[in-house]
């Protein structure tokens, strides 16, 4: 390889995401769709394919993937059938994917989300719903086969090639499954196959015009890359394949639109690997479904669905940023999850006052989280404890070190803590009185502060919260120790 | 009275519930009459007596118990090889099936059994219902009742001929592109193909699924409607199945045609395609049949023996007149597009069955070939597995859907399907019922047109448009050609009104007498 | 535009090709008489209504090819409730071969394996 300087060039992918859908049973088929003892313990005539088993579809699955359509903001189809897509493999039990070519469920959505510096928008080419395959596992001699994922209602979304750079796939990734677990369609978890996604990347590079096209911009061979189990390895993946297609060209000089080809991402050795070639694009001899009647019903599915649905995260981040003035973390932190935002946007209506609530709550969050799964305490409890602590009426450390881990732990009303306690602040009197017995029990300090070094006096400053078990407000009580002591503040 | 196979399915309901004779007693009688005669029909590939016996005497039990019996009581009812019953080897004909036995019963084997009705073995077809003749069946050919050098027409060959020849009273057969209509005509009794989606498919082997359906022999009218509304009714497991009540077809039968607007089908309106020069289709000049008394056919005919022959027309014209004394009105009618009915219906066809084909390979059930990998196997398999005419059929349909010629071909074949369910439509407007022959010719022989796929396929010609269009069909027997083999004439409804073709089916039935047991075939086997 | 089939070399190796993607092993002399068969079976009817009656065939879409019901069926949908399947050992019963509760076929060769060439027809 030469030492050239890179040429210009800009990276251009499109993301192809499947995530499996939160129904109970298969798509086609009334098998679970998780559980089960063993391999081929989920199976029925429908999903093995056996001969004269015929497909029907699950309300639920179309009635999630047209939340999904929905919540991307694509359009509806008015007429939506599926579609046979044939090709051979030994885990495809029917000899076809029934899936849907001709007319997707949504189309033409917008997906806006938070890329690495900045807002991000990614055109939504379509989304739809095909059934999963069975699954290979291969041995030297042999191919090993189990089809309880083979029936599994897929949610297949295709982004447009909108993407420029590996944070922003990132990005765009987390903000696809963050959406999804919002409107409760998928648990989408890539540890679990329950979302995978193929990056489809290359590279437009500058090059003199070319006098055969006039183009300014050649397009490198798209690479399509499976085998992704996390979103951070896709990242890695699309700047792994960016690095490759460049020094390819660095080294040729010459790629232009070539074919396609499928890379296999590996973990362990943190690199794409050549699959296979696509010549041309394969032949899958689509044909409308026979057996499953047109669906006309989508339309009427994504008003009720709309009404329904909850303000989406992008737009709850924004709003919490821009009206209730949260920092940008905190909001991210906050619209992760839809139970998560609810449940703060309660505790901050109890308390008043949102911005000390999200801080509260980004700074407890395992405990928060606990909370909300197991139910200790409710987001108003939460709330009025804030604003306790925020009008003086609960010492601050004490709300953080005690009261919240016991609320946590038990279950126990904050109110009840605070009484057994005795974790009210103290009065004025009882600070003066506090302040009073530890300057008289400390002479020498006195002493060494009103020979020139006052800072020691923080040592008595110290004694006195002790003695108060942190009731008292530090900034006064610092005033009437040095009041007493120095005759100024 | 009668030996107990010359009753009727209704009588011997009727006897079985009465403790007349038992259902044992029945099934006994049809398995003696399958020993005497399937040797040489060869209509049954598996028919355990011991098996067939226990279903008899659960009817048995179950009238003993004092329960009420349903309309099937010990009738025995004999399954084309494409119906799934649990524990059983359904075959489809094919070798690739020859040892697979289905886990669980098809919808139509549970209402048999849920009216009382015995399940009574499986019979021979074409190989996945592709065929016109059953000599494409894995197992070797059927022979027809009526002349065993002829076919018994196919693919639910098996079943035609069992019930013809009196070896089973009813049988259940599906109907892709005639299948039951065009065999019920070569052996002479009456075949239905129900509106599509009148009964469930569920585990019907598919062949091509948008075309596929449960049909149905007897040798009586009333019978039939008794069996049809057995089978009948929505079924949650078929998503193409209707789930209107079926209404009670029996009182059709009597009820006459007085008032039935009835449409003769222009003969010359349907061509049939190609020949066997194998020259092309179009401009071709009609060749007049005159000679021989054949109807002038459309321009696409280039062989008088692909016409109507002079012994169809006439039964078409003696049931034309049946019809006209009986007190319905007669006309003429066309049928735009019907010529391309033919082409668009073997597209369609092959198309979905490659589809459906697609999973036979070796994998998961099944006949596997071996191989170095999969693939190999998979290509092995399916390289051994199915017969020449499957194959060809597979070749052909995964031609109609690729690229590039997808439009041309499948594309070009759906859109002639909307327009012949449009000209339907239309048609229905002015007639109730569409009568024409079933088939252009009477059985033909054995082995005289297995080289020719497109003579075969001539087979289809008149029954082709109904079954694109999704149209409940019968064919009623109507007499016989001078060498006495049946003639079939078909009648046509619009969709749901099996009502019609039950009174149509009721008038010729009292025209032309219920159809008899062969006598020739019997003294031949007997001698 | 697309070809006419069946009547030049090019598309009778289209054929070869589609035999190919229907996934059958043939004999030469089984696979010729197939392509012969689909050639003249393709020629017999490639001409169907558009091209005869003179429309554009390029109007043909997908579109036009949505399943319909000859009934009219629409919106068929099944309740999302589980409802038993067959058992593993019933599942597996009709299996060639099995090892334990999995099918097994000969090894899949998409994968390549090192020190072995791809055996992928």
């Amino acid at each position: 390889m030469t030492d050239t300087p890179d040429p210009e060039y800009r990276i251009v992918v499109g993301l192809e995401v499947h995530a499996q859908l939160r129904t109970r049973t298969k798509c086609f088929c009334a098998c679970a769709a998780s559980g089960g003892d063993g391999p081929n313990s989920r199976t029925c005539p429908v999903c093995l394919g056996l001969p004269g088993a015929l497909p029907v579809l699950s309300r639920a699955a179309l009635d999630l993937s047209v939340r999904a359509a929905v919540a991307l903001g694509c359009r509806i189809a008015q007429h939506t059938w599926w579609d046979r897509k044939h090709y051979g493999y030994a885990d495809l039990p029917k000899g076809y994917q029934i899936t849907q070519h001709a007319s997707p469920i949504g189309t033409d959505g917008l997906l806006r989300f938070e890329g690495g510096d900045g807002p991000r928008e990614v055109r939504i080419q379509r989304v739809h719903l095909e059934e999963d395959t069975g699954r290979s596992i291969h041995d030297e001699e042999r191919t090993r086969l189990a089809f309880d994922r083979a029936g599994i209602a897929l949610l297949e979304i295709v982004t447009e090639p909108d993407l420029r750079t590996s944070a922003d796939v990132r990005a765009c990734l987390l903000a696809i499954r963050r959406l999804l677990r919002w409107i409760g369609v998928s648990d989408a978890e890539m540890e679990h196959g329950q979302m995978r996604c193929e990056p489809n990347v290359n590279l437009h590079i500058r090059c003199s015009a070319d006098a055969g096209t006039g183009s300014a911009w050649t397009p490198t061979p798209i690479a399509e890359i499976k085998n992704l189990n996390s979103i951070t390895a896709a990242a890695r993946a699309v700047d792994y394949e960016v690095a490759r297609q460049l020094a390819e060209w660095n080294a040729t000089g010459t790629i232009g639109p070539g074919p396609r080809t499928t890379r296999g991402w590996s973990e362990s050795a943190q690199r794409t690997e050549l699959q296979r070639v696509k010549e041309e694009a394969a032949d899958y001899r689509f044909l409308p479904e026979p057996d499953l009647p047109v669906v006309t019903c989508a339309p009427e599915l994504a008003e009720a669905a709309r009404a329904a649905q909850s303000e989406l995260p992008d737009a709850r981040r924004r709003r919490y940023i821009d009206d209730l003035g949260l920092p940008a973390e905190v909001a991210d932190e906050l619209t992760q999850t839809l139970a998560l935002s609810d449940w703060f946007e309660r505790a901050a209506g109890a308390a008043d006052a949102p911005r000390p609530v999200a801080a509260w709550i980004v700074g407890n969050l395992a405990l928060v989280e606990a909370a909300i799964v197991h139910r200790r305490f409710s987001a108003k409890d939460l709330g009025k404890l804030v604003r306790a602590v925020e009008r003086g009426r609960v010492p601050r450390a004490a709300a953080r070190r005690i009261i919240l881990p016991e609320m946590a732990r038990r279950g126990t009303k904050w109110r009840e803590i605070v009484a057994r306690e005795g974790l009210e602040m103290a009065d004025d009197a009882e600070v003066a009185a506090a302040v009073r017995a530890t300057v008289d029990a400390h002479p020498d300090l006195v002493e060494t502060a009103r020979a020139g070094r006052p800072q020691v006096l923080e040592v008595l400053v110290g004694d006195v919260m002790r003695a108060t078990r942190g009731r008292a407000d530090a900034a006064m009580v610092r005033t009437l120790v040095r009041g007493l002591v120095l005759g100024r503040p | 009275m009668k030996p107990l196979h010359q009753l009727g399915a209704r009588r011997i309901a009727v006897g079985v519930r009465a403790r007349e004779f038992s259902a044992r007693d029945v099934t006994l009688a049809f398995l003696a009459r399958v020993r005497q005669f399937d040797g040489t029909l060869r209509a049954f590939v598996d028919l355990d007596d011991e098996r067939t016996l226990a279903a008899a005497d659960q009817v048995d039990q179950r009238l003993a118990e004092g329960r009420q019996l349903g309309p099937l009581a010990g009738v025995p009812v004999a399954l084309k090889d494409n119906f799934c019953q649990r524990g059983l080897p359904t075959t489809c004909g094919s070798r690739m099936l020859a040892a697979w036995h289905a886990p669980y019963d098809a919808d139509v084997v549970e209402r048999l059994v849920a009216a009382d009705a015995v399940p009574f073995g499986k019979t021979n077809m074409d190989e996945f219902g592709m065929g016109s003749s059953t000599e494409w069946s894995a197992f070797g050919p059927t022979t027809n009742p009526w002349d065993a050098t002829r076919v018994p027409g196919g693919s639910s060959g098996g079943s035609a001929a069992a019930v013809a020849a009196g070896l089973v009273p009813l049988a259940l057969g599906s109907d892709t592109g005639g299948s039951v209509r065009q065999p019920a005509a070569f052996c002479g009794v009456f075949g239905i193909a129900p509106s599509y989606g009148r009964v469930s498919r569920r585990g019907l082997v598919a062949f091509a699924s948008s075309l596929d359906r449960v049909g149905a022999f007897a040798r009586q009218a009333d019978d039939l409607a008794a069996l049809l509304r057995v089978l009948s009714g929505g079924d949650a497991r078929d998503a193409t199945s209707v789930h209107d009540a079926p209404p009670d077809w029996r009182d059709d039968v009597p009820a006459g045609v007085r008032e039935v607007r009835i449409g003769v089908l222009s003969i010359a309106d349907v061509g049939t395609v190609g020949s066997s020069t194998g020259s092309s289709s179009t401009g071709s000049s009609s060749t007049s049949g005159s000679s021989t008394g054949v109807v002038p056919a459309a321009a696409t005919v280039t062989e008088k023996r692909d016409c109507v022959e002079t012994a169809v027309a006439d039964a078409l014209a003696a049931s034309r007149a049946a019809l006209t004394q009986a007190g319905a009105t007669l006309r003429d009618a066309v049928l735009p597009g019907a010529a391309d009915a033919l082409a668009a219906y073997h597209l369609i066809a092959a198309a979905e069955a490659a589809s459906n084909l697609a999973r036979y390979d070796g994998v998961r059930y099944g006949t596997r070939v071996a191989g170095v990998n999969a693939e190999t196997s998979a290509r092995n398999t399916r390289g051994e597995g199915f017969g020449p005419e499957v194959q060809r059929r597979i070749v052909l349909g995964t031609m109609a859907l690729s690229a590039g010629r997808r439009d041309a071909l499948h594309g070009r074949a759906e859109a002639t399907r909307q327009r012949l369910r449009t000209a339907f439509a239309e048609l229905f407007e002015n007639v109730d019922v569409l009568l024409s022959p079933t088939t252009p010719t009477t059985a033909f022989a054995l082995g005289t047109r297995t080289s020719d796929p497109l003579r075969m396929y001539a087979a289809d010609v008149l029954t082709t448009p109904a079954s694109l269009a999704g149209l409940p069909a019968i064919s009623i027997p109507a007499g016989h050609d001078e060498a006495g083999l049946p003639i079939g004439i078909q009648a046509v409804a619009a969709v749901g009104r099996e009502d019609l073709l039950f009174r149509v089916a009721g008038a010729l039935e009292r025209a032309f007498g219920t159809p008899a047991i062969p006598t020739p075939f019997i003294e031949a086997v007997a001698s | 535009m697309s070809a006419r089939v069946g009547d030049t070399a090019d598309a009778a190796d289209g054929v070869h090709d589609v035999i190919s993607l229907a996934r059958l092993a043939l004999s030469d002399d089984v696979r010729e008489r197939v392509v012969s068969a689909c050639r003249r079976l393709a020629a017999a009817w490639q001409d169907l209504p558009e091209t005869r009656r003179g429309a554009d065939p390029s109007v043909v879409s997908n579109a036009d090819c949505a399943p319909s019901h000859p009934a009219g069926l629409t919106d068929v949908l099944r309740d999302d409730v589980p409802a038993p399947g067959l058992s593993s050992d019933a599942a597996l019963a009709g299996a060639p071969a099995v090892d334990g509760n999995a099918f097994v076929v000969a090894r899949v060769a998409d994968i390549p394996v090192p020190g072995r060439n791809s055996t992928r027809p």
